[in-house]
């Protein structure tokens, strides 16, 4: 697992409030209620911070999920 | 960073209240001087809104769940009730909006722009600032 995805972990485990086997692969805010929508903004803004990154209004709604935020954190880092 | 006054160009307008519970909850704020002067349910928002003003301390806007899912899903899931926004006049949304951003502040658009049948379809926008909470930004005309 990559360092990004560890962190990306972590910050998601502390802003939805869910442990880490709660973390599957393939979890998104379609498979997992507690990934709501106000959760989901201020995970972005946790994101950010951990980062040092801003994720434009497009990516904001379009990352929903672990993989996809994983990928675009790396776009944006690379 | 410091401000001038009003940097914003916003003018407080009322407390927004999200409640599972409305019939209790306007009772409460009946008992505390608040009238209600509108009641309506929006289909934008698919919630019932309720606006309380009061002779002398701030308006709330009571806002209730309506049938199935709703924008107040994520407000109430630990809580039957929460004040969750505050809402402010601007004469000019963009001015506003860029004035927040120039102050450095973070601003996530949570809902665009729509007419709010609460308030004569004046254009109701929401937004996540960070280190603030939820601000409902309502258009002058």
């Amino acid at each position: 697992m990559s360092d990004i995805e560890n962190r990306t972990r972590d910050v998601m485990m502390k802003v939805l409030q869910i442990s880490p086997q709660d973390i599957s692969p393939d979890i998104s805010r379609k498979n997992r209620p507690a990934w709501d929508s106000l959760k989901h903004m201020n995970l972005m803004l946790a994101l950010e911070d951990e980062f040092g990154i801003e994720f434009s209004d497009k990516e904001i709604v379009e990352l929903n999920s672990l993989h996809f935020l994983v990928d675009a954190l790396r776009t944006k880092r690379s | 960073m410091q401000f001038s006054m009003q940097a914003f160009a916003l003018r407080f307008h009322h407390f927004g209240l999200a409640s599972r519970r409305p019939e209790q909850t306007l009772n409460f704020l009946r008992g505390l001087g608040h009238e209600v002067i509108r009641q309506v349910y929006d289909p934008l928002q698919n919630v019932n809104l309720w606006l309380c003003p009061h002779a002398s301390m701030p308006t709330v806007e009571l806002v209730a769940p309506a049938q199935g899912p709703g924008p107040l899903d994520a407000i109430l899931t630990t809580s039957s009730e929460s004040i969750y926004h505050l809402c402010y006049e601007t004469e000019n949304l963009k001015a506003s909006l860029e004035a927040l951003k120039e102050g450095g502040f973070r601003v996530i658009c949570v809902s665009s722009p729509k007419p709010a049948i609460l308030f004569g379809n004046r254009q109701v926008s929401f937004y996540m600032v960070k280190d603030f909470g939820i601000i409902e930004l309502l258009e002058s005309s």
